[in-house]
């Protein structure tokens, strides 16, 4: 697929349901996506699978996307956190005793760090415990106001901040342990 | 500790941060769950489909009640001696009147007494010389007139030789409305006393059994049919002499009609051509314009149980077993079109266009562990004192856990044209069909996920044709008039691939053998 294609014109043939435009579409932002789908699934293969989801859900809504109104990638963003949280949700309701098996574990031990780089940190976060996680990604990398986490989780706006807090407050500890120096050691 | 700092570091770190991840896997598996979001929609369609097939075939029940209830048995012939059933509406005969003369037996004729038909002669009446009909034979030269029953239309007809009346009569239609002076079980007897001044028949004893074995109480021809199910039966007046030979244009000296007894309201259509040209011979005749009323359409749905089987050399049994282990049952369907044409003796040929999906689900759990040595680990730390610890760091081995499940929904989809014979039986309103065939395939295409032999779990497409030639099908079928036109059918059947499905880049040889329950409607044309 050609390179030169603007995203008016990838966006104009995925409305006219064109596969190679989908395809590069898929190319140009997979990474991106995949990365936003790590932070909040803690599980490579569920990842994948909200992934795949989210592109459906991006070529059956991409009638809806106002190029005027915003940025594609900002767009396909919101819909990849969207897909996250229902997948999250729909998991605790039907896999409640089985998540065990359902967990892609990655640990580190003990973890480097130094050299912390987004991989590492992506990681430390994904050691978050599921609610602090989501409210932590919403909040801090995601930018969503209280309120508007609060609704999309279906918690109070109080339990949010809470939430938040612990979660930094774990995240703290556990750079604490890992970082020996560099910047960190200095920002704590 | 700047908080906020920290924030706006890791939110820059991972905002626009970007994990690699291979585009081409990825894309396989979007099409394939678009693909399968392809697939239900057909599904619903079908099952629309059926739906409403099945609501027209409710209403067109509905209509033929309706209709039926509006004819008060009518009797008639066509210009070929071919009977016509009235079963459905009475625009058939409006069509015909133009060809033949009506004989409209009225209120009048019920008046007429004197003949009596009492157990008329095995369903027949007879033109004698002078072509008078009678209900004997009295000098043998006479021509049979027989009321038939036709098994198939459920309709009786009276067929003449030379000049050849049939009478139809739809036990479903005709109704009891002719049947005015009946009483439940009565035969109606009249002496021959009382008969007609112009019959030159002595019928004293002449008797006659139309025998229509109609089940239903609605009979308006026959006469003491101790058959008839409910015990109702039926009289034929004796028609009125005058008004027989003005309608059908006889010489009126010489034309009776003996033992029909209280024709009301009924309409008979006389083949005239026949009764001008006696010679004439009505075989079988062409049935121009007639339907032929034996090709069908069918349309179902069959829900697949799936039996795969696996074959490999005994170098590749490891492998084998793992593809057996990781791969199970899934819910599969059928569902096609087809067109049939039934022979007068049961047996039928059908074929159409059937498409398939043959579903399994592919279950795999990946671990991976990973050790590895990595300098400049944090090995230990304690207080030295309050406020001031020590860190310990040096090289240590780290150990990386990865555990990935695969729960996949695999699906093969065919396109096949099956082509079979059986053959079928009816009773009543049920009919019993056993048949045999096979399906050619025209297209295999899958998307599946499978271990491939280094056990790695990844799409595959190479590992099956593209096209698998001929599957052996068949099974037993079940159907149940709803209305003449349209049937409603149960199916079960088996289908067996006759060879590999797998193409032979894949070690394994597979071939599935399903077994399927499924439903349908079959319309008449």
């Amino acid at each position: 697929m050609p390179n030169h294609l603007t995203i008016e014109d990838i966006v104009t043939g995925c409305l006219k349901g064109h596969s190679n435009c989908q395809r590069e579409l898929v190319n140009r932002y997979s990474a991106t996506l995949y990365s936003v789908c790590l932070r909040y699934m803690a599980n490579e293969s569920k990842a994948k699978d909200v992934l795949q989801e989210t592109f459906i859900r991006v070529f059956k809504s991409i009638k809806s996307f106002d190029i005027n109104k915003g940025a594609l990638p900002s767009w396909m963003r919101k819909i990849a956190v969207n897909q996250c949280l229902k997948a999250i949700d729909k998991e605790k309701i039907k896999f409640t005793s089985l998540s065990v098996d359902y967990n892609n574990t990655v640990s580190v031990e003990p973890s480097a760090i130094h050299n912390m780089e987004a991989e590492d940190l992506m990681k430390v976060i994904q050691t978050l415990p599921d609610g602090y996680r989501q409210v932590f990604n919403l909040s801090v990398i995601d930018g969503y106001s209280h309120r508007e986490i609060a609704e999309k989780l279906g918690i109070q706006e109080v339990s949010s901040r809470s939430n938040l807090s612990r979660a930094k407050n774990i995240l703290k500890n556990k750079l604490m342990a890992l970082k020996k120096t560099g910047s960190w050691i200095k920002i704590i | 500790m700047d908080k906020d700092y920290i924030d706006k570091y890791i939110k820059e770190s991972l905002y626009d941060h970007e994990t690699k991840i291979d585009n081409d896997l990825l894309w396989a598996a979007i099409e394939q769950k678009k693909s399968r979001g392809g697939t239900k929609i057909f599904g619903i369609l079908g099952m629309l489909a059926v739906l409403l097939v099945a609501g027209f075939a409710l209403l067109q029940m509905q209509n033929d009640i309706t209709i039926n209830n509006n004819i008060n048995g009518n009797i008639y012939t066509d210009n070929y001696g071919n009977s016509q059933s009235l079963n459905n509406n009475t625009a058939a005969f409006k069509n015909k009147a133009n060809q033949t003369q009506s004989l409209i037996v009225s209120d009048k004729m019920s008046q007429a007494k004197g003949n009596t038909i009492t157990q008329l002669d095995e369903n027949t009446l007879f033109i004698e010389s002078d072509n008078t009909l009678s209900t004997t034979n009295v000098n043998n030269n006479s021509t049979p007139l027989t009321l038939n029953s036709n098994t198939k239309n459920s309709s009786k007809k009276l067929i003449g030789n030379s000049a050849s009346l049939k009478i139809t009569n739809s036990k479903k239609n005709i109704g009891n409305t002719t049947n005015n002076n009946t009483s439940n079980g009565n035969t109606s007897n009249r002496s021959a006393s009382d008969s007609n001044q112009n019959n030159k028949v002595g019928n004293t004893n002449y008797s006659s059994n139309f025998g229509l074995n109609n089940k239903s109480n609605n009979t308006n021809v026959t006469t003491s049919d101790q058959s008839t199910a409910s015990g109702s039966t039926d009289n034929i007046s004796t028609t009125s002499k005058s008004v027989i030979e003005n309608a059908i244009g006889l010489n009126t000296t010489s034309r009776q009609i003996k033992g029909l007894d209280q024709l009301e309201s009924q309409t008979i259509f006389l083949d005239t051509e026949a009764l001008m040209f006696p010679s004439y011979q009505p075989s079988d005749c062409p049935t121009f314009g007639i339907k032929k009323r034996n090709l069908y359409l069918q349309a179902y749905t069959i829900f697949d149980f799936i039996n795969y089987s696996f074959a490999s050399s005994p170098d590749n049994i490891n492998y084998r077993n793992e593809r057996e282990r990781t791969q199970s049952y899934s819910p599969s369907f059928r569902a096609g079109l087809q067109a049939k044409y039934l022979f007068k003796n049961g047996l039928y040929v059908k074929a159409g266009l059937e498409y398939g999906v043959v579903r399994e689900r592919y279950k795999d759990r990946i671990v991976d562990t990973l050790v590895t040595i990595e300098p400049d680990q944090l090995i230990s730390f304690f207080e030295t004192s309050p406020g001031d610890t020590t860190f310990i760091y040096g090289n240590a081995p780290v150990t990386t856990i990865s555990a990935s499940n695969w729960n996949v929904q695999n699906s093969y989809k065919t396109i096949d044209i099956p082509i079979m014979v059986g053959c079928q039986i009816s009773k009543g309103n049920w009919t019993y069909g056993l048949e045999l065939g096979v399906l050619n395939n025209i297209r295999l295409t899958t998307k599946s996920f499978i271990l491939d032999t280094t056990l790695k779990p990844r799409l595959a497409p190479e590992y099956y044709k593209s096209s698998i030639k001929q599957s052996l099908t068949g099974g037993i079928n079940l159907g149940y008039s709803l209305t003449p036109d349209i049937k409603l059918l149960g199916l079960l059947q088996f289908k067996q691939n006759l060879s590999f499905i797998n193409s032979s880049v894949n070690p394994i040889d597979q071939k599935n053998l399903h077994i399927g329950l499924g439903a349908g409607i079959e319309y008449r044309f």
